[in-house]
């Protein structure tokens, strides 16, 4: 470079220090604008400026003393104390860390010696206290320190537990794995700092070099350099005040302050770099509000403590968004009534606890022998309950956050814990809570409190509770036994006996059993329609009712049936709740059966629009129905209108959810179903497969969904004449449906007849008729002998039935 | 470095340097020992060496201010020679100049690469703006303040402390980084 150019470097670079980050882009970007050489490297040297941790920065003594008494490289094969010093491993601050082995045993230690110490007393003393601190420390994620002691020129040493691993950062880099995962490990080393605070200790100087993560996966805090005890206020010599600017808090760095928030601090620097990647737009929001608040300046206004920032991760976790539903080529199931919505709104929830209270205790009422008393005191109960609910919430209208929804619920477990003098009420309390669980997809405290309600007052409705949370978890035989068990009850009350038979109802929908659910269904309904306090129930065996008729090809009364569920519902919530939302989507699928399309259009667009209103437009959760717009359109025809709004809502559920997730894998199955259908087969091929391997890591290889997507992905090797391939798939498909007591749905039927065409493609002809006579019983006997599949397996029966009679036993491949 | 020395006096600088010099590595050798892990401060080295040599003939014309500017120099030479000569030590056989360390994954850029790195950077800094690289090598290696480095070059201390701030930003864009 010459002089010149040297200047004028200079003179922007003092020109842009001044400015905020901003200000400089704008400055830079105008003064630069010719010369991007420039502009790099004024940027660059803006950047080692501020971060201020170059050699230069340092000081010359830090460089001599890393320089001259480096001289230790030469210890190693050196017999310290009962150890042998084996190789360098790093240098710091303060001092070096060599690994090491004890001459007995061999077992691999650390060894850290404090360089310098001869100069400072403080810095000895500083050492000693660590050494101290650090003998009566026991946790899993810090290591361990074993021994200590001094050279004979008076350097003090420690042996610690030799961690092998990677630092924090890095390790995700060798080891991808989804945001939830790390946050799991990012919380241990909360739980380690939650020890360490509890025993006085303030790291303060943690980064991500300071945390290494071993094989099993578990982080280890090193390095306390400069653990501090814990006092309110603590001075620290400036020359004693080794921190790494990027991680230090800003009262530490600038005043030398410290206190358990510094930790917190660090912290927060360290989680917004674990966050990279795709995390939605509200997800990240919500991260960025955590980190945010980790990382204030005014200490006040961080978390108190590490515990509480753990917490708020906790709570981020388990907020996930909930799998997405199963759809295949040839089937769409909306689970029925219990939409999983996290997003729910408080005065969703209010209604939601006027609506179920109200349920419980008009139940309730049936058994009061006195009903004006109980009437009063319902009405008093119920006041109390809301009010302390309520109380002291912001009561603000519109969107809550997740986190506020799930902190109400959690409040309205407190209150119920108050009435322990009623062990049944309160066992009824916890049944109505763990069904709002259950709606906002709060699989896991729904399943405590429901459970616990059961165990406490073995009622029906409690059983009822749970059994549905079974049948939402896919746990049938649990569901099915409950039923029963509910079902054998002495005087069962009739709605009670209902809601079973709606149960197991729909427990037989999803194992396939149409014709038997349909059975126990109308017996339901004919009990619900009875009763005016039955009526969401009601409409929930309506949807159940219309499942069953559609699965069947039963379209008319599939439509029927989803018209009074949809009636119901809008009595209930009004024309614009998201219930009502799912039953038009439910009866545009009917439609779209039907190949009415442009009935199904208005169907899903009404969907859509009750949804956008509902949870505001560009939300994941409008994904849904955009894309079954965009299959619509496409089956009018209309491709250029349909292809970018799949495309869109495609990408927007990518970005909404992890990387690994079931409603990923939908989205890609239903973009590939797209393409399929537009006989695009080759590029539908990848998402498919995409999808299937986050299906299997997600759902497990044997499940539904996982199989659906199996048979999709197969298909268009069918399609590209991959019938090798076809046919591998094929075969796991149905071995998992075997596998899993589900051998004999539809999906079975259908994927052994798609076998039988891929086998018969191969000229392995007596093995695709034995797939091709077994796929054919199935789908009869489900769908009825005139299926659209059975005329289509046509032509293959000929062609095969042609060549075994052609053929006369030699030569045939099986 | 010395820019205002003419030519006349050259040679002597040249023996007041090699004088410098040897004092302050007879004092670095001395502490390349293992037993003895005493931090330099250079400011101390540099006051050592004078107080050795003050009453020399060679430096009898010499200010201190003159003499630490010397020594400034000196001492880096000194330094980055240590550097080197530990480079060249590790090296044997493998071209690691960047220290990946297998066991505890511990991505270390050793000091004697970072200071060899500033060596050649500061050389380069040279040539752009000599007066700078002399304000580098003064206030960092000769251990001087702002005000001995603004009377010793005839500029005002604010010169100064621009100087650096720039300076020192340019030539840690030059080092290779410690990973951290």
């Amino acid at each position: 470079m010459n002089p010149e150019r040297w200047e004028r470097m200079q003179a922007i670079f003092d020109a842009a220090v001044g400015l905020d980050e901003s200000e400089r882009t704008v400055l830079l970007a105008g003064v630069c604008h010719d010369d991007e050489e420039m502009l790099d490297d004024v940027r660059r040297m803006v950047e080692a400026h501020e971060r201020g941790d170059s050699l230069l920065h340092s000081g010359l003594p830090a460089l001599a003393s890393r320089l001259i008494d480096g001289g230790l490289a030469s210890l190693a094969g050196r017999e310290i104390g009962a150890y042998r010093l084996v190789k360098l491993i790093g240098e710091g601050g303060m001092g070096i860390v060599y690994r090491a082995e004890r001459t007995d045993t061999g077992k691999q230690v650390a060894m850290k010696f404090l360089l310098g110490a001869n100069m400072s007393a403080a810095r000895r003393a500083l050492f000693a206290l660590e050494t101290n601190m650090h003998a009566k420390l026991s946790h899993p994620c810090i290591a361990a320190q074993y021994d200590a002691g001094h050279l004979p020129n008076g350097t003090p040493w420690f042996a610690m537990e030799y961690v092998q691993g990677e630092r924090f950062l890095e390790y995700f880099e060798t080891h991808p794995c989804p945001l939830p995962d790390r946050l799991r490990i990012f919380q241990q080393v909360c739980g380690a700092l939650e020890y360490l605070h509890g025993k006085g200790i303030i790291h303060s100087d943690l980064k991500p070099s300071n945390i290494l993560i071993d094989e099993s996966g578990t982080p280890k805090v090193l390095d306390f350099g400069i653990a501090k005890e814990f006092r309110r206020e603590t001075q620290l010599l400036p020359e004693l005040r080794i921190m790494t600017r990027g991680y230090a808090a800003p009262e530490w760095q600038e005043r030398g302050l410290v206190d358990r928030s510094t930790d917190v601090y660090s912290m927060g620097v360290i989680l917004s770099q674990l966050v990279t990647g795709d995390v939605g737009k509200t997800r990240r929001r919500e991260l960025d509000k955590i980190c945010g608040k980790a990382r204030r300046s005014d200490p006040a206004k961080r978390y108190r403590s590490v515990e509480a920032l753990a917490r708020d991760i906790e709570h981020f976790v388990k907020n996930e968004p909930l799998e997405g539903m199963p759809a295949t080529r040839w089937y769409r199931l909306e689970r029925f009534a219990t939409r999983r919505r996290a997003a729910v709104v408080a005065g969703t929830i209010a209604a939601l606890l006027f609506a179920a209270m109200a349920t419980f205790f008009t139940v309730r009422l049936a058994r009061e022998k006195n009903a004006a008393l109980a009437e009063v005191q319902r009405t008093k109960l119920v006041e109390r309950f809301l009010f302390n609910l309520f109380q002291g919430g912001d009561k603000e209208a519109g969107p809550a956050t997740e986190v506020r929804a799930l902190t109400l619920i959690g409040r309205g477990e407190q209150e119920a814990k108050a009435l322990d003098h009623d062990p049944q009420l309160q066992a009824e309390f916890y049944g109505v809570l763990g069904r709002i669980y259950q709606q906002l997809g709060q699989f896991d405290k729904a399943d405590a409190l429901l459970t616990n309600a059961v165990n406490e007052n073995y009622s029906a409705v409690s059983l009822l509770a749970l059994g549905s949370l079974r049948l939402e978890q896919g746990r049938f035989d649990d569901a099915v036994r409950i039923a029963r068990k509910t079902l054998d009850q002495p005087e069962l009350g009739e709605l009670e006996r209902a809601k079973a038979q709606s149960l197991l109802g729909g427990v037989l929908n999803a194992q396939g059993k149409y014709t038997d659910a349909i059975v126990l269904l109308k017996q339901a309904w004919q009990i619900q329609s009875a009763h005016p306090a039955a009526r969401e129930d009601l409409a929930g065996t309506f949807v159940a009712l219309s499942d069953a008729c559609f699965f069947q090809s039963r379209h008319a009364e599939a439509e029927s049936w989803m018209q009074q569920a949809m009636k119901v519902h809008q009595q209930l919530h009004g024309r614009n709740h998201p219930l009502v939302a799912m039953d038009w989507r439910a009866l545009g699928h009917i439609q779209v059966q039907t190949t009415h399309f442009l009935e199904a259009e208005k169907c899903y667009r009404a969907a859509l629009a009750i949804e956008e209103g509902w949870y505001g437009e560009d939300h994941p959760e409008t994904a849904d129905v955009q894309i079954y717009v965009a299959q619509v359109l496409e089956k009018e025809g209309r491709l250029a209108e349909a292809e970018p709004i799949i495309r869109k809502a495609t990408e927007e559920i990518k970005r909404a959810y992890p990387e690994y997730h079931p409603r990923v894998a939908l989205a890609l199955c239903e973009m590939g179903n797209f393409l399929f259908v537009e006989d695009r087969f080759a590029e539908a091929e990848p998402y498919y497969k995409r999808s299937l391997e986050i299906y299997g890591r997600t759902l497990g290889e044997d499940h539904l969904d996982t199989n659906g997507i199996r048979n999709n992905l197969a298909s268009v090797y069918l399609k590209q004449k991959k019938y090798a391939e076809a046919q591998k798939i094929f075969e796991q498909s149905i071995d998992s449906l075997e596998r899993t007591n589900l051998g004999n749905t539809l999906n079975a039927g259908i994927a052994r007849i798609k076998l039988g065409r891929a086998l018969t493609r191969q000229g392995k002809y007596r093995q695709a008729l034995v797939q091709i006579r077994e796929g054919c019983r199935i789908v009869s006997a489900i769908a009825g002998p005139n299926a659209e599949w059975l005329k289509a397996i046509q032509p293959d029966l000929e062609m095969i039935n042609k060549s075994l009679s052609t053929k006369t036993g030699s030569g045939e491949t099986y | 470095m010395l820019s205002q020395e003419t030519s006349l006096q050259n040679q002597s600088v040249d023996e007041r340097f090699s004088l410098v010099y040897e004092e302050l590595r007879r004092i670095a050798s001395t502490l390349r020992h293992a037993e003895s892990h005493a931090t330099i401060l250079s400011a101390a080295l540099v006051d050592e060496a004078w107080a050795k040599l003050k009453n020399s003939p060679e430096l009898a014309h010499t200010t201190t201010g003159h003499f630490k500017s010397i020594a400034a120099n000196a001492m880096r030479q000194v330094l980055v020679e240590e550097a080197r000569r530990r480079n060249a030590q590790k090296r044997g056989g493998g071209h690691a100049i960047l220290l990946t360390l297998d066991d505890g994954h511990q991505h270390i850029v050793p000091v004697d690469v970072q200071l060899i790195d500033l060596d050649t950077a500061l050389t380069e800094l040279q040539d752009m703006s000599p007066r700078q690289a002399q304000v580098v090598e003064s206030l960092f290696f000769g251990g001087m303040t702002v005000s001995e480095v603004a009377n010793g070059l005839g500029v005002s201390e604010s010169v100064v402390e621009r100087d650096w701030r720039a300076a020192k930003a340019w030539l840690a864009t030059r080092i290779r980084p410690d990973k951290e």
